[in-house]
């Protein structure tokens, strides 16, 4: 269309464009779900289990009932024959099981338990009252009567033959199980110059966003729909799953999502809350809300991580990877959806940025009594990703070189790129990193540290022991199966688009637009985007596994650029008016010419709808170095300064990129030094508030120096890579090295995280008693 | 059990409401209010996001009772906007830096950083940090909330070492 | 997350709140609330009432005395912390404020309840037993008592406090002139309560030998833990010794703290504080 209206020149695409969405967050005019709930909407509250494990005896809800402002009380029992249990969210491609033998257990999630529990805080009973403190008061007067049972909570105690199983319908605890890879590894390393085997362990825990989830539903009895504000990352998947629990038909559940307080993969998850809450709400004919608070979302939201990793590398005289093998326990608690999507990301993701000859994994994810497992930024991969980068470093140490040498030597260079393994990725295509070169990352990282920086920290932090560390990644991002899009013309001349992959915070509304209006031709402004809502495109899969700006971004440009071309075709057709002449019509009078009357009415409306599908995953690669001070009389460690260069697409938005690494870093530095969901041998959860469970603060996460360097993004028709968890995967590996660095002790002595003050004291007295 | 008459300025508005005594400012604000800019991010005082001004200074509005706070002046994230709606300083600071992502600690940060700058001191970065301290962000790793607060309290009014084209 | 229901009451004077304290031992007297709203909001207390004393402005004054300076129990952190009096009459009290929880917190936590609440980790327990600041409660019964902040607290969140007494006002004295102090604590993140600290007050003769040397420990037992370094009298204060000594103080601890780690932070933090407040006397008798 003209753009005498519309004038713009430069691409918005590439540029730092200030997000649409701060004026209203910054101005408290943002709306989460909790912001949603009216004077009249009821409050359900979640009685959840104590135990661990055991048999619920007997429910006694008398006096519950008996409370004031109380509507209804349920259990497992009232809601047995109408509420069936949620389904796994993910199963992998059959060349993917096929080339790992992959299989995995069959259970659903219960959205009430019946008899048996599997968890502290897995929902018993729910009670609706006229408030929250109320719903707290009744819930606090049901009497459950449990005979206890034996609680396993550690993945090798699940698989002892006489472990008491998780759930009692099935064999044994294990949940999902591969093997794979490719070469000879046992005949490959019997003769390399150096085996370094090291055991790892990757401590629970997870996204923990600062909003925590809610639910918002209301019965449409006009349209004859329950109407569902939920705080996910996933909408469809829970229309998907309210429909197939309830039995009710797609058309009678509409999800939305309002605002969302950060999600990072725990809320790309379905939980049993939001399908109660959709039924309860029709079935009282009211607005009923569940918001989670704190202390719930410690034992009901789904946690992360938690893996043990047991690994072997073998290198040859000069440092070369000769083989690679790992072997790895997912603790996936008492259950997940997103089983098979764990495992497999581990094991898709432990060759690294390297060039591997032999390669072998073998991954088993295990049942305990210990919270549900959803995904959280890396899901899966920063364990992959711990266990080879320390044996890197181990074997720098074996080999005699340096930590940075080894890395240099085995990274994949630019003439052995794009490189393609000899495994199948989670949607049956075999692997090809689509990397430009892999050492290119490493070498701005170096850049970024120069001497000089190095003696400023040391002077700011006197006494302090300062050591760096480096650690590369890879991530697949953009995967599948598709995102759909929508753009309609309004009669004013602007655009409503409308996406599948909903915001938890990632500027979508900004990005999108921008997209948007570049392929339209037209200003920011002339453009609205509307995420996270089942009216908004009929199908959508989510956001999660950096895949939005590819997948999203990709089903935007397509749906925008065919609109435009429709319009011009419609125009030159039936007003004989030729593209880029003078008198093409501006979009405003092409609005206004489809309106009702218009010359053009009959071809109302203007609006496309479309999907994009990947062929498969883009690559992206990066390096991260971590500068961090030990403080020796405490072992309370300090990250001081961090580089991440990483290999990327087309930067749709600069600011919104360096915000994704930035914050993804600051999640890694929680994980590696802070963060643990801690469990008692019966089960009981340990970390109960914000005083156990240790977010980094401002004084915890440094200035993060971002490289950009750009790769090829050639699967996509916006040239894009995913950035989402390029930020978190690398950081456990790089700050465990610097420590290590700063305590001058032997590589491969951090094994496990988070790291903790007294291990890093330990390991500072002993060195200094060594010296002596 | 009792319910209790609070008389409060909030906002630049008095209001009079009679509440349950076991109500929080928090509560009050969003529910009785509907003052929804002052988030819950944990009912136990630690990530900051119910953060407002109470007499001028900043205070957990989950760790006060709407009763405790009758006869005080409130201002809330809404009310450190301008008149006409649009961003007050330290908001569109934050907004410029890149200091705002999911937008649910938001409204914590632009009360903390309006009592940090009311204060007039000048601050180095470490100072900043610890002054913060107390707003957890989950989304940005604080640096625009960082960068903000460096332009807002620094000695020289702009945005040094700022990569971000924030146009101060 | 939200409390149990609960009466309140906001008394217009000491005198009133003493009457309702005496009637309802089950009460519970709300201050700053910043621990006591916290554990509420997990329904870990459920006070049958609270009795908010938060307007009772007399209590929120302070007095420069000679020789020590009386604060109001309503004082908050923040103000403790920032008050030019403070800093320049009790340098340690501001910066044992300093280092409580975040800004938003120590605006409304409040120096009496503090001192009520008895939090072994707490920074002013700690430094008022180690000045064996002078603690005075009123109660309906028997009036005005004053307790000795050396001996206060028992226990975790346990003092020698009868139900129907309040805290009103507290009397730090002032360090002598050729004192020095130092603090030192260690915490995961900034703000956090410490793992362990110390505070030191270290008094010289002209020679520079010690008059005086004493310390507190917090978040080490279940209560502020004195240390008088009685042997170390008359000694040269050279910066060497206090390690030893810290070590050799802190090994009746061995077995009862839980965990080595926080043994050893404390030994530490000890050990510093002694040295600082060493450091900073030798500075003052210079002057």
């Amino acid at each position: 269309m003209s753009a005498n209206e519309n004038a713009r020149v430069a691409p918005l695409v590439g540029q730092h464009v200030q997000r649409g969405e701060d004026l209203r967050f910054a101005t408290g005019q943002g709306r989460f779900v909790a912001d949603h709930v009216s004077t009249t909407t009821l409050h359900a509250v979640f009685l959840r289990a104590t135990q661990a494990a055991g048999q619920i005896r007997s429910i006694d809800t008398l006096a519950a009932r008996d409370c004031p402002g109380v509507l209804a009380v349920l259990t497992g029992t009232d809601l047995a024959g109408t509420l069936a249990p949620i389904g796994a969210l993910h199963e992998p491609n059959e060349a993917f099981v096929d080339a790992f033998s992959f299989q995995m257990a069959d259970i659903a999630i219960p959205c009430l338990v019946t008899d048996r529990v599997h968890y502290v805080g897995e929902p018993v009973a729910v009670v609706v009252a006229e408030s929250r403190a109320m719903a707290e008061d009744a819930a606090e007067l049901i009497d459950v009567d449990y005979t206890p049972g034996t609680a396993v909570t550690t993945p090798q105690a699940a698989l002892e033959p006489a472990a008491p199983r998780v759930h009692e319908h099935l064999p044994d605890n294990i949940a999902a199980s591969l093997r794979g890879g490719f070469g000879d590894v046992p005949a490959a390393s019997k003769g390399a110059a150096h085996r370094v085997t090291g055991r790892f362990r990757m401590g629970r825990h997870s996204g923990v966003p600062l909003e925590c989830r809610g639910v918002v539903a209301s019965w449409d009895p006009a349209r004859g729909r329950v109407d569902v504000r939920t705080s996910t990352q996933v909408p469809h998947f829970v229309r998907t799953a309210i429909c197939a629990s309830t039995g009710w038909s797609v058309s009678e559940v509409h999800v939305s999502t309002p605002d969302v307080g950060g999600g990072f993969g725990p809320k790309a998850n379905v939980y049993a809350e939001e399908v109660v809450i959709a039924y309860l709400a029709r079935l009282l004919g009211r607005e009923v809300a569940w918001l989670e608070d704190r202390a719930e979302h410690f034992v009901a939201s789904a946690q992360g991580r938690d893996q043990h990793l047991d690994a072997e590398l073998a290198v040859d005289s000069t440092g070369h990877i000769v083989s690679w093998s790992v072997e790895f326990l997912a603790d996936v608690g008492a259950g997940s959806l997103w089983v098979a999507g764990i495992t497999a990301n581990t094991a898709l993701h432990s060759v690294g940025a390297y060039r591997v000859p032999h390669f072998q994994v073998v991954g088993t994810a295990v049942y305990t009594n210990k919270t549900i497992v959803a995904q959280y930024r890396g899901a899966g991969r920063p364990e992959a990703c711990f266990a080879l980068e320390r044996c890197l470093d181990m074997a720098a140490e074996a080999a005699g070189i340096s930590r940075l040498e080894i890395r240099e030597r085995n990274l994949l260079r630019a003439e052995e790129l794009p490189k393609r393994l000899p495994l199948p990725y989670r949607d049956g295509v075999p692997i090809t990193y689509d990397g430009a070169d892999f050492r290119r990352c490493l070498r701005a990282c170096e850049q970024r540290l120069p001497d000089d920086l190095l003696d400023t920290l040391r002077a700011r932090y006197p006494g302090m022991y300062l050591g760096s560390g480096v650690a590369t990644y890879v991530e697949a991002t953009g995967r599948g199966p598709y995102e759909s899009a929508t753009v309609r013309l309004l009669a004013d001349g602007t655009f409503e688009v409308g996406v599948g992959s909903a915001c938890a915070g990632q500027s979508h509304e900004t990005t999108f637009a921008q997209i948007a209006a570049d392929a339209l031709g037209v200003p920011m402004s002339a453009v609205r985007v509307r995420t996270g809502d089942t009216d908004a495109v009929a199908d959508g899969i989510g956001s999660f596994a950096s895949r939005s700006a590819v997948v999203g971004g990709s089903a935007v440009h397509r749906v925008c650029s065919q609109l435009r071309a429709r319009a011009r075709e419609l125009v030159a057709r039936c007003l004989g008016i030729e593209q880029d002449s003078e008198h093409e019509p501006t979009w405003s009078e092409v609005g206004r010419l489809l309106a009702p009357g218009g010359e053009l009415a009959e071809q109302a409306p203007l609006s496309v709808t479309g999907t994009f599908e990947p062929p498969t995953v883009t690559w992206t690669m990066g390096a991260h170095l971590a500068v961090v001070g030990v403080a020796p009389e405490t072992g309370i460690a300090r990250v001081l300064h961090y580089v991440v260069a990483h290999e990327g697409g087309v930067e749709i938005n600069p600011t919104v990129v360096l915000g994704q690494i930035r914050g993804g870093v600051a999640q890694g530095i929680g994980g590696i030094l802070l963060e643990e969901f801690d469990y008692a041998d019966d089960g009981q959860p340990a970390t109960a508030t914000f005083a156990e469970y240790l977010l980094p603060g401002s004084c915890d996460v440094p200035p993060v120096d971002v490289v950009h360097l750009p790769g090829p993004a050639q699967l996509n028709p916006i040239g894009v890579k995913g950035v989402g968890e390029s930020g978190t995967i690398a950081v456990y590996a790089a700050v465990a090295s610097a420590i290590e660095d700063a305590l001058s002790c032997p590589a491969g002595t951090l094994t496990s995280t988070p790291v903790l003050p007294s291990t890093m004291l330990d390991i500072a007295e002993s060195s200094v008693d060594a010296s002596v | 059990m009792s319910d209790i008459v609070v008389d409060l300025e909030v906002n630049g508005v008095r209001y009079e409401r009679t509440v349950p005594a076991r109500l929080s400012l928090a509560d009050f604000l969003r529910d009785s209010l509907g003052l929804t800019g002052t988030h819950l991010g944990c009912e136990h005082g630690v990530c900051g996001s119910c953060t407002v001004l109470v007499d001028g200074r900043s205070a957990r509005s989950c760790l006060l009772l709407a009763a405790q706070v009758s006869g005080a002046t409130v201002r809330t994230v809404e009310g450190l906007a301008e008149s006409d709606g649009s961003p007050g300083t330290v908001q569109s600071a934050l907004a410029r830096h890149g200091g705002i992502q999911c937008g649910f600690c938001t409204p914590g940060f632009v009360v903390a950083l309006t009592e940090l700058v009311a204060e007039g001191k000048e601050l180095d970065e470490e100072e900043i940090r610890e002054a913060l301290s107390g707003n957890i962000c989950r989304c940005t790793g604080y640096h625009g909330a960082i960068a903000a607060a460096v332009e807002l309290t620094g000695p020289d009014p702009g945005c040094a070492g700022c990569d971000q084209e924030c146009g101060s | 997350m939200k409390p149990a229901a609960i009466d309140y009451a906001r008394p217009a004077s000491v005198a009133d709140a003493l009457s309702i304290m005496e009637s309802d031992v089950e009460a519970k007297v709300l201050a700053g609330g910043q621990s006591l709203l916290a554990v509420m909001n997990f329904r870990l207390a459920r006070p049958t009432q609270l009795i908010d004393i938060g307007s009772l402005a007399e209590l929120n004054r302070i007095f420069d005395d000679d020789g020590s300076l009386l604060i109001g129990a309503l004082r908050c952190h923040r103000d403790l912390e920032t008050d030019p009096l403070v800093r320049d009459r009790l340098p340690p009290l501001a910066e044992a404020a300093r280092h409580i929880g975040h800004i938003a917190i120590r605006n409304r936590g409040t120096l009496g309840g503090s001192i009520a609440h008895a939090d072994p980790a707490a920074e002013l327990p700690a430094l008022a037993a180690l000045l064996d600041a002078e603690i005075y409660v009123d109660s309906r019964q028997r009036g005005r008592r004053v307790y000795h902040a050396a001996e206060f607290f028992e226990a975790r969140y346990t003092t020698l406090l009868e139900p129907d007494e309040l805290v009103t006002w507290i009397r730090f004295p002032t360090l002598p002139a050729d004192a020095g102090w130092g603090f030192t604590e260690a915490a995961r993140r900034h703000g956090d309560f410490a793992i362990a600290g110390a505070f030191a007050v270290v008094e010289l003769t002209g020679d520079r030998r010690l008059r005086r040397a004493r310390a507190v420990l917090f978040g080490v037992t279940d209560r502020p833990w004195l240390i008088e370094a009685v042997e170390l009298t008359g000694r040269v204060a050279a910066p060497d010794i206090w390690r030893e000594f810290a070590t050799a103080a802190m090994a009746e601890l061995v077995d009862t703290m839980e965990g080595a780690y926080r043994w050893r932070v404390a030994a530490g933090c000890l050990a510093r504080a002694f040295e600082r407040a060493a450091a900073n006397a030798r500075a003052g008798a210079h002057e």
